[in-house]
């Protein structure tokens, strides 16, 4: 039998905690169990934690499959509600709304896509709010959900969803499940790393104790400073600050007041714009501007005067630049999280680019060596998820007709070839920009294109195979279907009632 | 629609009945009545040829063309792939089947687990052999059977994907029963001459050799006589695949009679400077040799063939762009790969059921243009690396298959095999057309071992997954024993 192990990585040092430090640590601790694999995890209490990103996408529930994560204990300990989609307030003009849904509008007719009708339709005046053919939009604006069927006997029926949750309590549950598994937190803080000098591998890092942590494989989730990717392996940061300017926020939980409806919700202000994501036990809110357009003082006063409870809390100024590491993965170093890159939380990518970074290394886990084709084959995947997500953000802001300076410049800026060339054919023609695996499928772009009044001079020709009555006979059709469906929905706390979800908080967590 | 006045109202689609009728059934299906169609039918006798398609094909489905309409042709025969023969050496086989996905085990793919067993081991050599009873649609056809494929995901035969082999005479006349529209103009000819707009690259008007005019809004090309009145033999941005298939020249024949061999009706069987290609139809069987005119004498070749024909330039390769002001290209005047594993039929349907997709609404098509072109070539690369693969694993001798192992590969086949060589991984992209498992049976086929398997194997209880493993296979066993012969 031909013994391998001198090849296999035996030690994991993942250094920072947090968000992306747990999911990953919870991510390896199950994909390597039984392999003699160490996984240990260095943390600070010092160091804070940024814990903003509490909304999520609905591929985090795959990432709870494969973890085996039953979703309503997650639920409970998170203080989690259901997700359908984001709502967008006045971004496009002041008085403009529209869901970004998780669910598609309409079905196909004949050979044409939905929104070819719609659009043809539209151009009589006839056709109403595009959202009120997508089920997880209805859904939403009713505050009702209940778990989508597995086989939905039509597209008008298929809808997925995601959580809004506390993001401090989800790294916790994380900790606890990674820590189940073997995973061995360290406390400490890196003040040194050690490189073999032969190939620049990292070998050890030194903590202020004196202690020395070496493993074969290092991940970096240290936050926005990236103390392995960068400031000891120097890869360079693709600086993306001109295309998405905003770079500061300040969040702020408060009391709730309004309805906690299955949404997060983004409304455009002077100089960015403001979330409100609504959990069981509170609501998370905060302004993400930029510093050219609007005065720190003067942005937080908006926050705090649009807030629709009593804050429960001091509010949190935080300070990023949107980018990307050159290379997310470099010799045998992973950058996970905001070590990695950070695009703005407009579609609550964080989350999910983190999730992504653990996927890609799943599966092009290395042997000790790092073999350069793993390396390259991650880096492109990644920078790849980057560049289509940084097209879509910035989609929302180029899509303006507002006045402010902010929102002008946004809509004068050069624009990305990839980003100029979807517009472009989305205006023309309403061709929409699909791909195999990319996170932003069409129902995505759809969303943002028509609810921010881009609507297509021209359209599938094939539309006109169809007689207008019959074309309006379908639309109705669909329309009424979808309001049915929703309207027999649950309310959606009862829902997390029912499901055996609300939120459990310390006695959860003691248990 | 702003703008009326420059809407499309006519559309011309020019070509041989084979790639023709497949595209206006589709554009006669879907295009609204005000768009007028013309179909100019070149009907120049062409050389024997069949046509093989899969039952899954997107155009036969946006045609509603089902099992039971291909069952009616008179030539329709059905398959599970095609029989490679000699090419990792003389009496050497494979068969080629497309396959939907073996299922994981706890989120690691077989083929990953029978590696970890053949490297512990230390017999990497054995990967084949342990690998060999999971390719149930490539057993199946070995053992002379067939089946549909079961639209129950549980079952074995769930993998299965079956194709249809038949003429092109009855695959024409197939799709050409699917018209069934009005508004549409036929005319029999060819084009003879084009007269281009001077400030700009639209074709105004269409001359055919039987002085009729055609005067379209947008023009389709399918088999390349338009093309070439414009652009010549040679156009501009045609990527050439000469260098990685060096064979030159063409030569098919048709000979009658029974089937050769039941249960094996297409083979590609590998020879000294050449690759012979034989599909099994009902009643008859079509034979296609592509060979090095250096290795192999013309006269050679019809002896091999059985053919008195002359043989014809092969030029395999594809367009960079193929849709240009207002004509689009598809079928052959678009890309051109060949019989083996019936890429160009793959080619056309794919690039029929594109265009359709993106027919231009306005007579500034600039945008439909550009996004077909797009696609288009993720088609082309696609089916490129597929065809090639099985050309760069070969292990032969002789000159002319030596050169095809030896020449550097294309990038994205060069990743594919540089992570599968690696660590077995299959890497895929945007717009995979072969079937991921496939890529898999055809790789392990034909000798690839990877250097070390997937880390998460690690994980497993090598005892259980034996077990596992012997289910599955069992389950197989016992598909493939209820099949009639």
């Amino acid at each position: 039998m031909k013994d391998r192990s001198e090849q296999f990585v035996r030690e994991i040092v993942i250094v920072g905690g947090g968000t992306a430090g747990w999911m990953t640590a919870a991510a390896l601790s199950h994909k390597l169990a039984g392999t003699d694999t160490a996984i240990r995890l260095i943390e600070s209490a010092e160091i804070g934690t940024v814990g903003v990103g509490e909304a999520t996408l609905p591929q985090i529930r795959e990432y709870n499959r494969l973890l085996g994560i039953d979703e309503a204990e997650l639920m409970a300990r998170t203080s989690a509600t259901i997700k359908l989609g984001i709502e967008f307030r006045d971004w496009g003009r002041a008085g403009d709304h529209y869901i970004h849904p998780f669910g598609v509008h309409g079905e196909p007719i004949g050979a044409a896509d939905f929104h070819q009708h719609w659009v043809r339709e539209n151009a009589t005046g006839q056709a109403g709010d595009f959202g009120s053919y997508c089920l997880a939009i209805v859904a939403a604006r009713q505050g009702r959900f209940d778990l989508p069927p597995d086989n939905p006997a039509s597209l008008l029926n298929a809808y997925t969803y995601a959580y809004q949750f506390d993001a401090s309590l989800f790294a916790a549950f994380l900790a606890d499940y990674a820590k189940e598994r073997g995973v061995d937190r360290i406390e400490g803080k890196v003040v040194a790393v050690d490189r073999v000098a032969e190939n620049g591998f990292i070998q050890s890092v030194t903590l202020a104790s004196g202690e020395k942590v070496s493993g074969d494989l290092f991940v970096d989730c240290s936050g926005f400073r990236g103390l392995l990717i960068e400031q000891e392996l120097v890869t360079g940061f693709d600086d993306w600050s001109d295309w998405l300017p905003c770079n500061r926020a300040f969040a702020v939980p408060c009391v709730t007041v309004d309805p906690v409806g299955p949404y997060t919700r983004s409304t455009a202000r002077a100089a960015g714009w403001q979330w409100r994501i609504p959990l069981q036990h509170r609501v998370g809110n905060g302004h993400v501007y930029c510093d050219r357009y609007t005065s720190d003082q003067d942005a937080v006063d908006l926050l705090m005067n649009n807030l629709e409870g009593k804050p429960i809390a001091d509010p949190k100024q935080l300070f990023f630049k949107a980018g990307k590491r050159r290379k997310l993965w470099s010799k045998n170093c992973v950058a996970i999280g905001l070590s990695g890159g950070f695009l703005e939380p407009l579609e609550s990518t964080s989350i999910d680019l983190i999730q992504s970074g653990i996927s890609n290394l799943v599966a092009l886990f290395p042997e000790r060596h790092c073999a350069a084709s793993d390396v390259d084959k991650y880096n492109r995947l990644m920078d790849l998820e980057y560049d289509r997500i940084r097209d879509f953000l910035m989609l929302h802001y180029v899509l303006n007709q507002r006045e402010e300076p902010f929102w002008r410049d946004m809509r004068e800026m050069a624009w990305p070839d990839s980003l100029s060339e979807k517009i472009d054919a989305f205006r023309r023609r309403g061709l929409v920009p699909r791909y195999d695996h990319g996170l932003f499928q069409p129902p995505s772009w759809l969303s943002v294109f028509i609810g921010q009044n881009l609507l297509p001079e021209a359209w599938d020709p094939r539309v006109e195979a169809m007689a207008d009555e019959e074309r309006s006979g379908h639309l109705q059709r669909i329309r009424s279907s979808v309001a049915n469906t929703a309207g027999e929905m649950s309310e959606h706390l009862a829902f997390v009632e029912t499901y055996g979800a609300g939120f459990t908080g310390a006695r959860a967590r003691a248990s | 629609m702003s703008g009326g006045e420059q809407r499309v109202r006519r559309i011309a689609l020019f070509g041989q009945s084979h790639e023709l009728w497949p595209v206006a059934a589709l554009l006669a299906r879907e295009l609204p009545s005000a768009i007028e169609l013309i179909v100019v039918e070149d009907i120049e006798a062409v050389e024997p040829a069949a046509v093989t398609i899969r039952l899954d094909d997107p155009l036969l489905g946006r045609l509603g063309i089902g099992v039971e309409d291909l069952r009616a042709t008179d030539s329709g025969l059905f398959a599970l792939g095609v029989d490679l023969r000699d090419w990792t050496g003389d009496g050497s086989r494979f068969f080629h089947a497309g396959s939907g996905s073996l299922p994981a085990i706890e989120d690691v793919a077989i083929h990953q687990i029978l590696l970890r067993a053949a490297l512990t081991y230390d017999q990497p050599e054995r990967l084949a052999y342990l690998y060999q009873p999971f390719r149930l649609p490539a057993r199946i056809a070995e053992a002379g059977k067939f089946a549909l494929q079961s639209g129950d995901p549980r079952s074995p035969l769930s993998l299965l994907r079956p194709t249809v082999q038949m003429d092109t005479d009855d695959y024409a006349a197939l799709f050409r029963s699917r018209l069934g529209r009005n508004a549409m103009q036929i005319v029999q000819a060819k084009p003879k001459v084009q007269q281009i707009a001077s400030e700009s690259d639209r074709i105004n008007r269409v001359v055919l050799d039987n002085d009729l005019v055609i005067e379209a809004d947008f023009y389709i090309d399918v088999s390349g006589a338009l093309s070439e009145a414009l652009y010549g033999h040679a156009p501009q941005d045609w990527q050439t695949l000469a260098d990685g298939l060096v064979f030159d020249r063409l030569l098919s024949a048709e000979r009658t009679g029974p089937p050769n061999g039941v249960g094996r009706p297409a083979a590609a069987r590998a020879l000294d400077g050449g690759l012979l290609l034989t599909t099994a139809l009902r009643n008859r069987t079509i034979s296609e040799l592509i060979f090095a005119s250096g290795e192999i004498a013309d006269e050679a070749a019809q002896k091999l063939v059985g053919s008195d024909a002359q043989p014809r330039p092969f030029d395999p390769g594809y367009l960079g762009h193929p849709w240009q002001g207002n004509l689009a290209r598809l079928g052959g005047a678009a890309a051109r790969f060949g019989l083996f594993l019936s890429a160009d039929s793959l080619a056309l349907h794919r690039q029929a059921v594109m265009l359709a997709d993106h027919l231009p609404a306005r007579l500034d098509m600039d945008v439909e243009a550009r996004e077909y072109n797009r696609r288009h070539l993720l088609l082309a690369e696609h089916i490129r690396d597929g065809m090639q693969l099985p050309f760069v694993l070969n292990q032969r001798t002789d000159a002319a298959w030596s050169a095809m192992r030896e020449h550097p590969l294309p990038e994205s086949l060069a990743i594919r095999l540089d992570q599968f060589r690696s660590r077995g991984r299959l890497v895929t992209f945007e717009g995979e057309i072969w079937d991921e498992q496939s890529w898999i049976d055809l790789l392990i086929g034909f000798g690839v071992v990877p250097e070390r398997h997937d880390p998460m194997a690690r994980s497993l209880d090598m005892a259980i997954m034996a077990r596992r493993l012997k289910k599955l296979a069992g389950a197989f066993d016992q598909a493939l024993a209820s099949l009639p012969v």
